[in-house]
């Protein structure tokens, strides 16, 4: 290659590998600016610890509370040594099985509450924000508590992997049964009489 | 040297697929089945590593063998470090399917698509380095 074109290609070249070097710093700034997620924080009081299994205690928490309006200035204190049955539920707005099993929720919510069962819902914060979050709930009328994890504390306390996640809790606060997916209403509903029977 | 353009918009284009994956929900076609799922993946805990999304990771890898492959096409310096750049993509490549295949129990096919590009961006850059 003569000389004169080998200089304007290394320079062509420099000035190329700018080009993605640019679009790093600026990725780099956008991400200071505004998190994917609501915080990056790692978690302090639960990363240290193992998660929760089936047959161990279900582990208390307090979250803030969220409704179809937003993030409500009152939080929740689980714990679920209460003595009652607990179907706890871990999703993401942006899950699309979450929004398929939301009628399926309301149908158990609809026939167990009344039963003695308690329905607490754990939306997390990846990725999302608690406007989107308080969307799904206002679109999918969930009617009972549902809880914002934003940093994800306490997916990662029950070792939750993916959306949705559930944790159906004994009255003297044991996991019973931990089902990951979607699941049938026939499923979520047989699991529950058992523990009501117990 | 078409070798070596080639190499820097696959890397490129897998960085413009991480900056996606790091900002936004994965996509509905990504959604196959309880195995092939985008969103068990993104959504566990292994998402994120040292309180950063693990996508992020990419973006900065990707970004970075761009320009090392334009540069290292003339300059020895650069050409080093681009060897110890593929292997620490290879390596973050390994761990990251070991994690998806063996702690989590699905495969997000855009991730899997970003460790491909990973791959042809350190096929090509050999390639061309061969070559020169």
């Amino acid at each position: 290659m003569p000389k004169k074109k080998q200089k304007t290609t290394r320079s062509l070249n420099l000035y190329l590998a700018l080009i993605p070097a640019a679009m790093l710093v600026a990725f780099i700034i956008y991400l200071v600016v505004t998190p994917p997620a609501a915080n990056l924080g790692t978690t302090q009081n639960t990363s240290i610890q193992p998660p929760a299994r089936t047959g161990e205690s279900a582990k208390p928490f307090t979250l803030n509370l969220i409704d179809g309006n937003g993030l409500k200035n009152e939080k929740l204190s689980f714990n679920p040594t209460a003595g009652e049955v607990v179907l706890l539920d871990f999703v993401h707005e942006w899950c699309r099985f979450c929004r398929e099993m939301a009628p399926i929720m309301e149908k158990l919510h609809d026939e167990y509450s009344g039963k003695g069962v308690i329905f607490v819902t754990v939306a997390g914060g990846y990725n999302t924000n608690p406007a989107k979050t308080a969307e799904f709930i206002r679109n999918y009328g969930l009617s009972w508590p549902v809880v914002y994890d934003s940093n994800l504390d306490v997916f990662k306390a029950y070792g939750v992997q993916g959306t949705p996640t559930y944790f159906l809790i004994t009255k003297d606060g044991k996991i019973a049964t931990k089902l990951e997916g979607a699941q049938t209403y026939q499923t979520l509903a047989q699991q529950l009489e058992i523990l009501l029977q117990q | 040297m078409k070798l070596f353009y080639a190499a820097a918009a696959a890397s490129t284009a897998g960085m413009v697929l991480s900056i996606y994956l790091t900002l936004l929900p994965p996509p509905q076609f990504c959604e196959i089945s309880s195995f092939l799922s985008c969103e068990t993946v993104l959504s566990s805990p292994y998402a994120y590593f040292l309180g950063l999304p693990t996508a992020a990771y990419g973006v900065v890898w990707f970004a970075v063998a761009s320009s090392g492959v334009l540069l290292a096409a003339d300059r020895k310096a650069v050409a080093k470090f681009m060897t110890i750049w593929s292997f620490f993509g290879v390596a973050a490549v390994a761990v990251l399917v070991y994690v998806e295949f063996f702690l989590i129990g699905s495969l997000c096919i855009l991730c899997t698509v970003a460790h491909v590009l990973v791959f042809a961006v350190i096929a090509f850059y050999f390639y061309a380095k061969s070559r020169t």
